[in-house]
């Protein structure tokens, strides 16, 4: 089994956002750039599958859309341990446009099962895996918990609400993975650091697709108003302050 | 030239987040000078679609169909882009829930629409179409423009007041044909958690974090939430130690929530936690720490120590009740 | 002649066999990776004066260090009596160094009395082991083997020491019956007081149980010999290169690896070729899997332990009730090592199975593990656990990246915010902010 992993880049959790000029962007100096952390967890989903041998996975690959400022990020997940990486150079514009190219990237190769986090920490869409399927035709499978290979058939858990299914789609399709799909990210080891640079990283060329959408302006959010304290000897207060002032019980 | 907006039924019956999708469809509809058809799949009866029309839905495309039953994103996708069209909409508007996010995007590709995803308010402007949504996990908003002519949003639950506004909701019934062996989902077994009140769902929520020191001191979160009628969280420590179940875990990489209260105990209010939790509307925090981060988040907070607050809070809220 | 030829021949066979022994145990040391000790001989020589020859590490157990001395010197000078017995046996003579005239019986009566020292050491460790049952005797890898291994030396040195005294207990009582083989050479001071047991007995009883107990000694010390190298008792021997060989560095300092700084280098220098193969060179495995990723100097350790304990007993991870027993890694490195040489001898150097030393010494063992040291500095005979444990964890952090989660954390939020937790970079100097500095630079 061939098996894809699409990792976006973004800035690191922790990173206090700033605006660029014009307010279209953000400020991007001195931010420490990582693997989206929902895509991290789907690429050690993968290799876990694929560290089993009685799985059957062949390959590991990840292709991710944009410039060469973003390799750092791909060797990182080649560290961590995928065979090799697509990358297709271009902006990442929009949802749309991405998902385009990464499907052309999947209609040159032939995948089993492409893994897709379900949404990116930078522009929190969850679109991309959804769009992928729909371009190339194939069945998606969203909010997926759990994936595992049994009898060389991938077995997977949906979250629905309040309770959870237990899912088998026939191969080729696009699993959209969220929290639980694996239990901690895997961090590459020493000879994974090592052994990255031997891996190729393959550039494509973006083919022709529009963006659908486009951001005018960012914002801050509004800032809350300072917290009222209560009195610890008085919690009677706050479920008045509640009641009466905010109204929300 | 419609707005559509696709109401999801649970065993036949609507939710809140169904009703707030159904305003802010009439409210978008408003805008735009135009009509609000509501779409509902599955076996609903007549007098639940009915109340669709309490909100504003002038019509009700009813479909209902066996094979329906199994959530197929393809199928679901094929039935919408299909009434879509046939009603020539030019908005869609849909719940960004798990099943938005399984349809929402294919759809988009569908109908080459481009989609505003985790909308928080009505659209900014209608020339350029521009939606308001939250980016950076919360810590940015941005204005967001749609360019083509289909626009789909989806919208973040809670974050739009059901407005009643009686409108005629006429139902059309619609047979749609679904070749079954077209389905590639199958599903093996389904478990559901009963009786539960669904987080996501929830009004309010009571979350407790590594300040409780044990799972066995949760009985007070358990009986406040009780009380309250609402929904029991957790932060992720907790969550990783096997004191709650992993789905009560609120956070960036959790479950994010924007229910109107939020009541956090003994959580120090890590970025990652705030993530899952900022759509609050009203924040409350109890800490023993006055400098924990939480309370730069919250509307109300107490400095104290849980074991002794919660028990009064309990007391007072049993006053509030009788 | 008959009797001396058949000694001749058991002598030649006992030492045979040991010999044999010794040079398998060389091999499998030998098994491991190479690595020149040549430096500081001088104070090599020191150290093994001091810790191996003069026991300093004991001192901080009073009561063991004690009857240890009993035991260690009383072995050492029991065995120049052996001398004796090597030339009598070969020769035919008897008590031929009866030729020192009044010195024998002050040389015999010493010999009684370090032997007496060495069965008071025999039993106080036997109570300590199996009456009062200290603690480090009876931890959970101290069962079976090992525990009877410890108490089968003690018994057997105690039934040694005791023959050489009804040797001689009879030997003075045929004296006073003029045999003219029992030549009167004096009386010994302990052997002299247990004579009234056996003075009731006919000439050729008394013969009989001389005879019975000279041979039954000899033999004894040549059965016992080639016991040692099959026993913990092998300290006696390999402890002194043990220390000569050990490490003379501060005990927190760690080997550097040598392709890590290489590869740091290569990534700090921003001239880094990607998709290239080459610059790749066969940098060998990080850290330690299995004995043979180890130095023969490791290996070497794990033959010299004497499973005393001292080293778990110190450990703060095994004080506070975690899995880790230093002393059962090492007993696991050596029980590891020989099931590799036996395998090696039989299948050739290539042998390779699908286990490893990892399988003996779990991961949460070793995670246990503070780097404190403390068992290395307790060891009598300077083997070094912790050593072993770093290596081995170098292994799992390094090649399989299967540190615990926490440290997986750690080394996450060092490389994305420049500290151990995560908080922005940004946010480094804010517990400075309300601070009076004189002078305060922000070094970026």
């Amino acid at each position: 089994m061939k098996i894809l992993v699409c990792i976006s880049n973004v800035p690191d959790t922790t990173t206090k956002i700033r605006f660029a000029e014009g307010n279209k962007t953000i400020d991007t100096t001195g931010i420490q750039w990582v693997i989206n952390p929902w895509d991290e967890l789907s690429l050690t989903r993968t290799l876990e599958l694929k560290d089993d041998p009685s799985g059957g996975v062949k390959s590991v690959t990840v292709a991710h859309v944009g410039t060469a400022d973003s390799e750092p990020t791909i060797r990182k997940a080649l560290a961590i341990g995928a065979d090799d990486a697509v990358r297709v150079n271009a902006d990442s514009s929009d949802a749309f446009f991405v998902a385009a190219q990464l499907a052309e990237v999947i209609r040159k190769e032939q995948y089993d099962i492409i893994m897709c986090g379900i949404e990116s920490s930078d522009f929190n869409g969850s679109l991309v895996g959804g769009m992928i399927s729909e371009f190339l035709g194939i069945p998606s499978l969203s909010a997926v918990s759990a994936l595992n290979i049994e009898n060389g058939q991938p077995v997977m858990v949906r979250e629905i609400d309040g309770g959870k299914e237990v899912v088998t789609i026939p191969v080729p399709f696009v699993a959209i993975v969220q929290k639980g799909i694996a239990k901690e990210p895997r961090i590459a080891s020493m000879r994974g650091i090592m052994m990255a640079r031997t891996k190729p990283i393959r550039v494509f060329d973006p083919v022709a697709a529009e963006s659908l959408t486009e951001i005018k302006i960012l914002e801050k959010p509004a800032t809350r108003a300072a917290c009222k304290f209560v009195d610890a000897e008085n919690p009677a207060q706050l479920i008045d302050l509640l009641q009466n002032e905010a109204k929300i019980i | 030239m419609s707005v559509l907006v696709y109401t999801e039924n649970w065993d036949g019956k609507f939710k809140k987040l169904t009703f707030e999708l159904v305003s802010y469809a009439s409210a978008v509809a408003e805008m735009l000078n135009t009509e609000v058809t509501a779409l509902s799949i599955g076996n609903v009866d007549e007098k639940e679609l009915k109340t669709l029309g309490q909100y504003g839905a002038e019509k009700i495309i009813n479909v209902t169909d066996e094979n329906l039953k199994i959530l197929d994103s393809q199928t679901y996708t094929n039935v919408i882009s299909d009434i879509a069209s046939n009603t020539g909409s030019e908005v869609i508007i849909i719940s960004n829930n798990n099943t938005g996010k399984a349809v929402a995007p294919r759809l988009s590709v569908r109908l080459k629409a481009g989609i505003g995803a985790g909308v928080t308010r009505l659209p900014l402007s209608l020339n350029p179409f521009t939606v308001y949504k939250k980016t950076y996990s919360g810590n940015a908003f941005a204005h967001v423009v749609i360019k083509s002519d289909i626009k789909i949003i989806t919208l973040a639950q809670n974050s739009f007041d059901p407005v009643e506004k009686p409108a005629s909701a006429t139902i059309e019934n619609i047979q749609v044909n679904i070749d079954r062996s077209l389905i590639k989902t199958n599903i093996k077994d389904t478990q559901k958690q009963t009786g539960r009140i669904v987080l996501t769902d929830a009004d309010i929520v009571v979350s407790g974090g590594r300040g409780m020191k044990s799972p066995d001191n949760w009985g007070p979160i358990e009986e406040l939430a009780e009380l309250l009628g609402a929904a029991t969280a957790c932060s992720r420590p907790v969550a990783d130690e096997g004191w709650r179940p992993i789905g009560e875990h609120t956070g960036q990489t959790g479950k994010i929530i924007a229910p109107n209260l939020y009541i956090a105990v003994g959580i120090s209010g890590a970025i990652q936690h705030l993530a899952g939790i900022s759509g609050s509307k009203c924040i409350v925090a109890i800490n023993t720490d006055k400098d924990a981060p939480i309370f730069e988040a919250a509307d109300f907070g107490i400095v104290g120590d849980a074991f002794k607050v919660l028990p009064k809070l309990i007391e007072a809220v049993k006053v509030m009740k009788s | 002649m008959i009797p001396n030829l058949i000694f001749i021949l058991v002598l030649l066979t006992a030492v045979g066999l040991f010999y044999f022994k010794v040079r398998t145990i060389s091999h499998e040391i030998k098994l491991g990776k190479p690595v020149e000790i040549k430096d500081n001989k001088v104070r090599r020589w020191k150290l093994m004066t001091k810790v191996a020859i003069g026991q300093s590490k004991m001192i901080t157990r009073p009561v063991p260090a004690i009857m240890h001395i009993f035991v260690y010197v009383g072995f050492i000078v029991v065995n120049i009596e052996m001398l004796e017995i090597l030339i009598d046996g070969i020769s035919g003579t008897h008590r031929v160094f009866s030729f020192t005239g009044d010195l024998y019986p002050v040389l015999i009566s010493s010999f009684e009395i370090f032997g007496v020292a060495v069965m008071l050491g025999c039993i106080v460790f036997l109570s300590r082991r199996n009456i009062i049952r200290i603690k480090r005797f009876w931890s959970s890898e101290m069962k079976l083997w090992p525990r009877s291994d410890a108490n089968i030396i003690l018994v057997t040195e105690l039934f040694l020491m005791s023959a050489i005294l009804i040797m001689n207990a009879t030997d003075g009582i045929l004296q006073g019956r003029y045999n003219s083989h029992y030549v009167a050479v004096g009386s010994f001071v302990i052997s002299g007081l247990i004579q009234p047991i056996f003075s009731g007995l006919s000439d050729g009883t008394l013969v009989s149980l001389e005879r019975f107990c000279w041979w039954f000694h000899i033999v004894g010390v040549l059965a016992f010999l080639n016991y040692i190298p099959y026993s913990k008792h092998f300290h006696v021997f390999l402890s002194f290169p043990n220390v000569y060989y050990s490490k003379l560095d501060p005990q927190g300092k760690m080997a550097h690896m040598p392709s890590i700084t290489k590869e740091i280098k290569i990534m700090l220098s921003g001239n880094v070729e990607y998709n290239s193969a080459g610059g790749n060179e066969d940098i060998g495995q990080f850290g330690a899997r299995d004995c043979r990723d180890f130095t023969w100097k490791v290996l070497m350790d794990a033959y010299a332990c004497t499973e005393c304990g001292r080293c778990t007993s110190s450990c703060p991870a095994n004080l506070t009730g975690k899995k880790l027993s230093p002393r059962k890694v090492v007993m696991d490195m050596r029980d590891r090592l020989e099931y590799i040489g036996k395998n090696v001898r039989k299948h050739g150097i290539g042998f390779t199975d699908d286990k490893s030393l990892l399988d003996l010494v779990t991961a949460e063992e070793l995670w246990a593990c503070t780097t404190c040291n403390a068992c290395a500095i307790e060891c009598p005979v300077n083997i070094d656990p912790a050593a072993m444990i770093i290596e081995m964890r170098r292994y799992l952090v390094m090649e399989k990246a299967a540190a615990p989660a926490e440290l997986n954390a750690i080394f996450s939020n060092i490389e994305n915010n420049g500290a151990p937790w995560q908080y922005s970079n940004e946010d480094r100097l804010v517990w400075a902010n309300n601070l009076e500095f004189k002078n305060k630079q922000v070094i970026n």
